[in-house]
């Protein structure tokens, strides 16, 4: 089809012993190389930077529910503060708060731990998820991205139990005092 | 002459077919792709891992770097019965607002929508390209949060009348929308509100991680 092929290679042998002619034929292998190529881009990109939808559920409002007891030992705090920084804690009590990242080694390493030791304590609930309890609280200077990232992060480590809440300014105190509960007197 | 010569194979294989294939492939590939639909609302979303598809269907609420909010009501035709419960439930609030034939078509012709409502009459009859003027010189100021203007309460709630209405669906088909930049205070006010208005269940939209990274 596309080859022209005017080859003298059968036949007539008018230029027998002539100037070799070359031959017309195109090689269309690198067309073929290229349309490949194409194609793969084309593929992959269409497939990356599309968007995907995340659920989130909260809890419905209701002023007159008592608030949940939970066990101490199950919380664990997470901060979302200014520049990506990230502070956390365990339990309900303010108190020694250190700083991470969003990075795996930081916050998954942090909530793999503490569902290690909720599962040692507590066992695993009647799904087979941990029992631990995230709490998180965003700091008015976090942005968007830092709570994505936390409830992707909840998801990524199978974590069932977490509730967005308000920031108590007792942990404010403490990221001002850079992560120390402020001393009462 | 030699006229009966035995005939050598050639090791030449014809590519034009394959050819043919590759650029059909590449053809289809080209036309099927969805264009991403020209945003007048620029916006970058965080990554994530979900998996989740982004549906048509979806109302969207889009924040803003500036915490400016926007409606974008993916199906056409939700947006003139949202349009009208708006007004409905809202009758003697917007009572000053001129609602005409006109403005409402206008308003169905807008992918989104992110001004006060005293400012639909001029907004209403803006094409494309004017929105995306007005965006950029900064006019679009988005949908009053606040709580003694709650102009966004009362379209979430025009849009779960209509879902719960045509859909039998108690819980619309809500999504917020936020660039990576967006101050968490924007995306509380709208959650709150959200929850005002008893809809617990939504959705955040962000892109797909790109690579194994994590």
């Amino acid at each position: 089809m596309a080859d022209l092929d005017t080859s003298s290679g059968g036949g007539h042998g008018k230029h027998k012993g002539g100037a070799k002619r070359t031959s017309p034929r195109v090689d269309l292998t690198p067309m073929v190389d290229l349309a490949f190529l194409l194609i793969t881009f084309f593929m992959l990109t269409t497939q990356l930077g599309k968007s995907v939808a995340m659920n989130l559920s909260m809890p419905k409002k209701d002023p007159n529910a008592p608030p949940t007891e939970v066990k101490e030992s199950k919380v664990l705090n997470l901060i979302a503060d200014k520049d990506n920084t990230l502070w956390y804690y365990p339990g309900t009590t303010v108190a020694g708060l250190k700083k991470t990242d969003y990075t795996p080694k930081g916050i998954r390493e942090i909530i793999l731990d503490k569902q290690k030791e909720v599962k040692a304590k507590f066992g695993l609930d009647k799904e087979g998820d941990s029992q631990m309890i995230v709490l998180i609280k965003l700091t008015d200077d976090s942005n968007y991205k830092n709570m994505v990232d936390i409830l992707d992060e909840m998801d990524i480590t199978k974590t069932r139990i977490y509730a967005i809440q308000d920031i108590d300014p007792l942990e404010l105190e403490a990221i001002a005092n850079g992560g120390n509960a402020k001393t009462s007197d | 002459m030699a006229r009966f010569k035995v005939k050598k194979n050639s090791t030449w294989v014809d590519m034009t077919p394959m050819c043919d294939v590759a650029f059909l492939l590449l053809s289809f590939f080209v036309l099927t792709a969805k264009f991403k639909p020209s945003e007048i609302v620029t916006i970058s979303p965080p990554t994530s891992s979900a998996t989740e598809e982004v549906a048509d269907k979806f109302v969207t609420f889009t924040i803003d770097k500036d915490g400016k909010v926007f409606m974008a009501i993916g199906k056409q035709a939700k947006r003139e019965q949202i349009f009208d419960k708006f007004f409905e439930i809202n009758k003697a609030k917007y009572a000053n607002i001129p609602v005409t034939p006109a403005i409402k078509k206008g308003f169905a012709h807008q992918d989104i929508f992110g001004s006060p409502i005293s400012q639909l009459p001029s907004v209403a009859t803006k094409d494309e390209g004017e929105l995306r003027e007005l965006f950029n010189a900064g006019k679009l100021t988005g949908i009053p949060t606040d709580s003694t203007n709650n102009q966004l309460g009362d379209w979430i709630m025009a849009a779960r009348y209509v879902y719960a209405e045509t859909e039998n669906e108690d819980q619309p088909p809500i999504a917020i929308k936020g660039d990576k930049d967006t101050n968490i205070k924007g995306v509380k006010r709208v959650i709150d509100i959200l929850k005002e208005k008893d809809v617990n269940r939504y959705k955040l939209i962000t892109v797909l991680e790109s690579g194994g990274a994590n």
